[in-house]
């Protein structure tokens, strides 16, 4: 029953990730990177990845918690692998070089400044 | 068929028996595999001519033995040839590699099932991305068992 359950979530996030409407990121931030659920952060920190635009990569760039700086490893290590699979990563280096130079946390601006030089390499 | 034919032949030819008598201390030794004492009776003793007949039946036999043989044989030659080639031809799907020769029922009905499960289901990723987002949401906070309208 669970495995059904997770199944759909699944499904509703990756129709999200397909979906062009800009609010998609909105339901995916609000539902999927505050879960407290690993494999729906992991999931939905993909999926916003996978968007590839400004305001989808801030969230799982920028935010504290989420994305590259979630608590999980697993979940912060799926995001970068993520990031290192774009075919066009110049929007994620773009957010990841105006985080390390700005971003008022220490921590993020670390993690930041890693994953652009994982980019960079890739 | 042959058989028949060549006893009527043998039958037929009295005067070859006769010589071959005639030359021979032995009457049976034309025969090929069976004496005469094999149908030696005590009840009734078989004139010498049934003793040919009989004897020359019985070499006749001796001589169809073979063609039956041959044709036993060749019947298990094909046997072997249809047996062989069959085992050349699974040997040679094999050789192909990873392709897979048995037939998975199971597996086929599990596909045809989850075929017609993914044309029902409500939740496959086709039919949602055609669903606007607050849709989307709601079903996802149904069944994260928040309330729709928090």
């Amino acid at each position: 029953m669970k495995d059904n359950k997770n199944r759909k979530i699944r499904n509703i996030i990756e129709a999200l990730c397909l979906h062009s409407d800009a609010d998609s990121i909105r339901v995916l931030e609000e539902m999927g990177t505050n879960s407290s659920d690993d494999e729906i952060r992991e999931l939905t920190a993909r999926a916003l990845v996978r968007k590839n635009s400004h305001d989808s990569l801030a969230v799982t760039i920028t935010n504290k918690g989420k994305g590259i700086n979630d608590m999980s490893t697993v979940v912060a290590m799926s995001t970068i692998n993520e990031l290192l699979a774009l075919d066009n990563k110049d929007e994620a280096i773009k957010i990841l070089t105006d985080t390390v130079e700005m971003h008022s946390d220490e921590e993020v601006r670390e993690n930041a400044r890693s994953v652009k030089a994982l980019m960079a390499l890739s | 068929m042959a058989i028949i034919a060549k006893i009527g032949q043998v039958l037929n030819t009295p005067i070859k028996i006769g010589k071959t008598v005639n030359h021979s201390s032995n009457p049976f030794a034309a025969a090929t595999f069976v004496t005469a004492d094999v149908f030696v009776s005590k009840a009734a003793k078989p004139s010498l001519k049934d003793k040919l007949k009989l004897s020359a039946f019985v070499g006749s036999i001796g001589d169809a033995f073979p063609t039956f043989r041959k044709g036993i044989e060749s019947v298990v030659a094909f046997g072997n040839r249809m047996k062989e080639g069959f085992s050349s031809a699974m040997s040679k799907l094999n050789e192909i590699g990873s392709m897979e020769i048995s037939i998975d029922f199971a597996g086929a009905g599990r596909a045809i099932k989850s075929g017609f499960a993914s044309i029902a289901d409500n939740y496959s990723v086709q039919k949602l991305k055609k669903q606007d987002v607050a849709s989307l949401e709601a079903m996802w906070k149904e069944l994260s068992g928040l309330n729709i309208a928090a």
